[in-house]
This record gives C-alpha cells, structure tokens and sequence, in this order.
C-alpha cells in the first residue's frame, strides 16, 4: 500500500509509467511492486508467458498486467509495456525497471527528476559510477567487454550497457521500436537510441545481487549468445 | 593456394551475403531452387559415373569426385544453416508483433485473455 507521506510524489509521478518486463518472478514480484508503489502510481508489468502465476501475484499487487501469450524474451516485453505507455497521452516519462528485484525505486525516482529538469531525453543507470554495486571479476571483465563493444558501435559513451534500469521521456519511448526477441534488446536500445541524436546521460544506481538474482540471472555464457545474435540478424 | 580453394572460400562468401542481403526475394528463391536441382543432379551422376565426377574435380585442382561432393554438400549445408536461422528470426519477429497487438487489446478489456493453455503445444 501507498504510504500517505508519498502521496504528493505519486501525484507528481502520475505522468510516469514504470514497465516491468516479468517472466517468471513470482517469489519477488509481489515486493518489487509494493516497493514502486511507494513513489510511482502506473506500474504496467509485462507477463512475458511466465508459468508460475507471476502476473496474477503483480495484479494482485496492483500493477497493470499485459499479457504475452508466449516467451518473447525481454526486449519484446519492454517494447509492449513502451506501447502500452504510449497509448496514454499523459504519459510523459517511461522507467524500464526489471522484475526480479535487483533495482531501487529511489534511483528510478532520481532518473525521473533527471528527466523532470528537462535537460536530458535519455537517463542510463550505470552500476560502475559509485561503490555500491559488487561484482564479481568475471561479472565485471563480461560487462566492460560489453560496453566497450556498444560504444564502439553507437558511439556513445556509455559506463555501463547492460543495465535493465534505464528512464527516458516521450520521443524516445515512440522512436525506439525493439525488435530483438532475446537479451541483444540493451545493445539495441543503446544503438537506436544513438541514431536518434537525443541528448542522454548516465546515474549511478545501485544493483542488489541477491540470492535470488544470481541464481536466475544471466549465465556468462549468454553473453556468447548475445554477441552472435546482434552480428547474424 | 590452389584455384579450388579459392573457388569454394568465394562460393561460401558469394552465398553468406546472399543469405544476408536476398533472404526473402525472389531471386533468392529461384536461386535455392537452381542449388537444390544442381546438387541433385550432381549426387545422381556420381552415382551412375563416378568418373565424370572425379574428372571435373580434377579441373578445379581436387584430387577425388567424392571430395568434391563433401565440398559442395558442406557449403550447402552451411548456406541452409544461416538461411533456415534468419527465416526463424523472421517468424518470430511477426509472431511477436501479432501478439503483442492481442496482448495489448487484451490489457485495455476490448477482447477477452488468451488462455496459453488453449495454445496449441509445438
């Protein structure tokens, strides 16, 4: 439930939706909802053909639920939960926020008043720009090699690449149209974004590897995957 | 480097950018049509004359007609390989955009859910 002292930032955040690609997250989901909840009012999840009732634990929770009959991977689920946003004129700024509780809805809040100031059109979370986040050496050596890879492609100059925590405002959300069905779509957000000529930054934010997010997070060797996916296409 | 090397390291990269760049035209798939009947006849005349073959291959500098057939069987393979995957990375693409279309219907009440387990199963 809301907190009554947050009511005045829910108002403000009206014009906000957080999308909340879902696939499989049922023991996590409900307190990632209620943890947004706290400060934004449209959270749109996307259940993206989980099988263990996730998005009717997110409804439950009170977060608008879109259902993917199938798996479509990550990339197609944020691009629904975008066109879900668009659908509404209000909507001002998009949040992508993943569903397995690794993110903080404080640093979503600040990426939000980032955009508020109206000096940037894109906000990248970046866990390289503070001390908080710990990784793993190989964790880490994977996702320089990985920015390294997306910056020479875009040209931007980005810290952090794969990150899932990302906020942006209208023109952004109706230019990008992601079209990569598996984990390629945080390269391809990055790429389109690049053509685009938006004005962008980065804010550090703080990613939770918990228990629970390693275990379902990415296997190193997805990033294999990855790479062949964004050369064959 | 001998001229069948170079010959087939050119017929893997002409039919790479073919697969990249005509995956769905016409050309293309009159062009598959051609490869499918050519090695067809090819596998039949080196069944019945297993000479010819070796001849031929003689010609582009390989010693052996069955030599040439892995050749040729291996670069077909190849080219069905790249080709069958971006087809399947086309499907799902319109897959997906068909469904997020119903899924966002959905969402906004206008048609009633789809019951994954009313899916039929692959």
């Amino acid at each position: 439930m809301p907190n009554p002292g947050n009511s005045q930032i829910l108002l403000e955040n009206s014009d906000t939706v957080i999308v909340v690609p879902v696939f499989s997250e049922a023991p996590v989901i409900a307190s990632v909802i209620d943890e947004l909840a706290q400060y934004f009012p449209n959270i749109y999840c996307v259940d993206d053909g989980s099988a263990d009732g996730s998005g009717e634990i997110a409804a439950d929770a009170g977060a608008r639920v879109i259902w993917h009959p199938m798996n479509f991977g990550q990339g197609a689920a944020l691009q629904t939960g975008i066109e879900a946003g668009l659908e509404n004129p209000e909507i001002k700024y998009f949040v992508t926020f993943d569903g397995d509780g690794q993110h903080s809805p404080t640093d979503a809040l600040e990426m939000v008043r980032t955009l508020r100031a109206q000096e940037f059109d894109v906000v990248f979370g970046s866990r390289f720009l503070d001390e908080r986040t710990e990784l793993t050496a190989a964790k880490r050596v994977v996702l320089k090699l990985a920015v390294s890879y997306t910056n020479a492609l875009t040209g931007l100059k980005l810290t952090d690449a794969h990150n899932g925590l990302r906020a942006f405002n209208r023109n952004v959300a109706s230019w990008i149209n992601l079209s990569h069905n598996g984990m390629a779509h945080a390269t391809e957000i990055v790429n389109q974004i690049s053509k685009g000529d938006f004005r962008y930054c980065e804010r550090p934010v703080h990613i939770v590897y918990t228990d629970y997010s390693k275990a379902k997070g990415q296997s190193l060797w997805n990033s294999v995957n990855i790479l062949f996916d964004l050369i064959l296409r | 480097m001998r001229i069948a090397q170079l010959f087939l390291m050119a017929i893997i990269f002409v039919l790479l950018w073919f697969a990249l760049h005509h995956r769905s035209s016409t050309e293309a798939r009159a062009f598959r049509r051609i490869a499918f009947l050519g090695l067809a006849f090819l596998i039949i005349l080196a069944v019945i004359f297993p000479g010819t073959l070796t001849a031929i291959a003689n010609t582009f500098g390989i010693g052996r007609g069955a030599d040439l057939v892995i050749y040729l069987v291996a670069i077909g393979l190849l080219f069905f390989s790249v080709s069958t995957y971006l087809k399947f990375g086309d499907m799902d693409r319109r897959i997906t955009l068909l469904s997020r279309h119903i899924a966002l219907l959905e969402s906004k009440g206008d048609i009633g859910r789809v019951d994954p387990d009313e899916l039929p199963k692959p």
